[in-house]
């Protein structure tokens, strides 16, 4: 046997030992330290829940506000929170036609050009569907809004 | 007289100045609606959060009764077979889950009536202690406990839990 099994062998003997000893402990003393044990692991658990809850909705909040400003360069606030509510309906309906309704809509003086564009760069970037190209014209045409997207440091 | 060229440079000295301050405005205003709006959607999760931790303290004793009182009446295998199924059927909210702990003590009718005890009691506890949607129909506990710890065949390891946890005022 090598040192090193030893070694081993002694750890596994002296946690025998505790496993021992602690069985011959009356059983309120067991439940309170195995409670200890727990609470310490599910208090981990629940830590690390909560700190990948808060940067899933960190990093979603900076990619909205980021598209948010950047249209918001472009239109009135309104004309946003009904164009993000149409894109909303689209993504849950997976039914991209229904943005008929946006370019239909009469209280938004928006191009209907640029709101494809924001359509399509929202299904690329925000929704993160990398199956969705920009077209070249959309992308000479409106440089300047890709620049400023760039310019947010959360889009490419 | 300026040249062209030195003309041509200030314009492009202009372009990158618009440049540099068109981006800081945007980055700033991306960081201000940024931080109102996370600790806006940040402070229904802290609240909830609060909530998880006043159940796990409360859990955490539950499954220590639970774990204690098997290992000694089952083993350590078998009990850890238990409390592997009955914590995943509360963090799962679903005691459907608990199907697959019977499946392992098939031909065994002890250690089945054992996991339906266990499991009457863990729900009850929790619908107790923890308020959850999910919990409830205590009664329907209550008397799953009483048929599982009551046959002197098959309910006698239950019996001898539930008398140990009745010692302990657990149930």
């Amino acid at each position: 046997m090598t040192p090193d099994q030893i070694d081993l062998e002694i750890q596994k003997l002296k946690q025998q030992l505790e496993q021992q000893k602690e069985a011959e402990l009356p059983i309120e003393e067991q439940i309170s330290i195995l409670q200890k044990q727990n609470w310490k692991s599910y208090k981990n658990d629940l830590k690390q829940e909560l700190v990948s809850d808060i940067s899933k909705i960190s990093n979603n909040l900076k990619v909205q506000t980021s598209f948010k400003v950047v249209c918001e360069k472009y239109m009135t606030e309104s004309e946003f929170e009904r164009m993000i509510s149409c894109f909303k309906l689209c993504s849950r309906t997976s039914n991209w036609r229904l943005l008929q309704k946006m370019y239909a809509d009469r209280d938004v003086s928006v191009d209907n050009e640029l709101i494809s564009f924001f359509a399509s760069f929202y299904r690329r970037n925000v929704l993160n569907k990398k199956d969705i190209y920009l077209k070249t014209t959309e992308k000479e045409k409106y440089q300047h809004i890709i620049a400023d997207f760039a310019q947010t440091g959360i889009f490419n | 007289m300026i040249t062209t060229l030195q003309i041509k440079e200030q314009i492009k000295l202009l372009q990158e100045q618009k440049e540099k301050i068109l981006s800081r405005s945007i980055k700033e205003a991306v960081k201000e609606q940024y931080t109102t709006g996370f600790k806006k959607s940040i402070s229904p999760k802290i609240n909830n959060y609060k909530t998880l931790v006043k159940n796990a303290k409360q859990r955490a004793y539950i499954d220590a009764v639970f774990e204690v009182l098997l290992r000694k009446q089952v083993g350590n295998d078998n009990a850890d077979v238990i409390m592997h199924f009955l914590r995943l059927s509360a963090k799962k909210n679903d005691f459907q889950r608990m199907s697959s702990a019977y499946a392992k003590f098939r031909d065994n009718l002890e250690m089945r009536q054992l996991i339906k005890f266990c499991s009457s009691v863990y729900r009850y506890k929790l619908s107790q202690d923890i308020s959850s949607r999910f919990y409830g129909n205590i009664s329907t506990y209550k008397s799953e406990m009483k048929y599982a710890s009551s046959c002197e065949e098959c309910g006698a390891i239950a019996f001898d839990i539930a008398v140990q946890m009745k010692r302990l005022n657990f149930i």
